[in-house]
């Protein structure tokens, strides 16, 4: 079994992985049953919500195993671009930068998201790094 | 524009399921009532990006076409909410023009998300 990633794995500016999703009548029903409210508009363009879920979704995918006990402390997002039913989205994720302060180990991940050349959304998710 | 929008709501169990299966985070303090009662919540708390969804609501109801493309969004996971429990989320104009502030509060009023959206040019708040 893998050991769990640890803080001195992660290298800033390094590119971590990529992840691919169908945007599929599936996957919008597995959304509606958790945010019966923000559901497609009629662009049938995929809500901010469903946009993030996703991003760590690809996150989650790409940067295992994670350690137990990480806290995720924030996030600073850009919607750059809209996303459709039926198109795939693309994800890549990077360590974007660490730090240890005061014994506390913080880890700055990026997440990308295209539908083809079409940038979607920026995401920067700012983890506190158990291990 | 002075609006300012409110929401409230309990996510259940089961939503916070199928935001796993959506997800891929299966974590047990969010899924497992043994193992999240030995943590320093002593009990199942809510994803924080599912959470964030009552946020998404109050902007969106003060969002021109509910269109976020060409925004910002700056925010902090401050406390937890507890699967089931009740959650409110309040947004309106920030001091800054042509942003709007947000935050979500748990059950026991503490601030568990707070945030900050940057409106493109053109896009009043």
């Amino acid at each position: 079994m893998p050991q769990p990633l640890i803080f001195d794995d992660f290298r800033p500016g390094s590119r971590l992985g990529t992840h691919r999703i169908t945007l599929d009548a599936a996957l919008i029903a597995a959304w509606t049953a958790v945010e019966p409210e923000a559901p497609l508009d009629a662009e049938g363009r995929l809500p901010p919500g469903l946009l993030v879920a996703l991003a760590m979704r690809g996150y989650l995918a790409v940067v295992t195993p994670r350690p137990p006990g990480n806290v995720h402390a924030g996030m600073d997002l850009a919607f750059t671009g809209a996303a459709h039913q039926g198109e795939t989205l693309e994800l890549e994720i990077l360590c974007l930068d660490k730090e240890d302060r005061k014994g506390r180990r913080w880890v700055h991940f990026g997440v990308s998201q295209t539908v083809g050349a079409r940038p979607v959304l920026t995401a920067r998710l700012t983890l506190i790094w158990a291990q | 524009m002075d609006k300012q929008a409110s929401v409230e709501r309990r996510i259940t169990a089961e939503e916070v399921a199928a935001y796993a299966r959506l997800t891929g985070d299966f974590n047990p303090i969010h899924l497992d009532d043994a193992f999240a009662a030995g943590t320093p919540f002593g009990k199942r708390i809510l994803h924080g990006t599912l959470t964030l969804t009552l946020l998404w609501r109050a902007f969106a109801a003060l969002t021109p076409d509910r269109d976020l493309t060409g925004s910002q969004v700056s925010l902090r996971f401050t406390a937890p909410v507890g699967v089931g429990e009740r959650a409110a989320a309040a947004a309106g104009p920030a001091d800054e023009p042509g942003c709007l502030e947000g935050q979500v509060t748990n059950e026991a009023g503490k601030v568990a998300i707070r945030a900050t959206l940057h409106l493109p040019n053109g896009k009043a708040a």
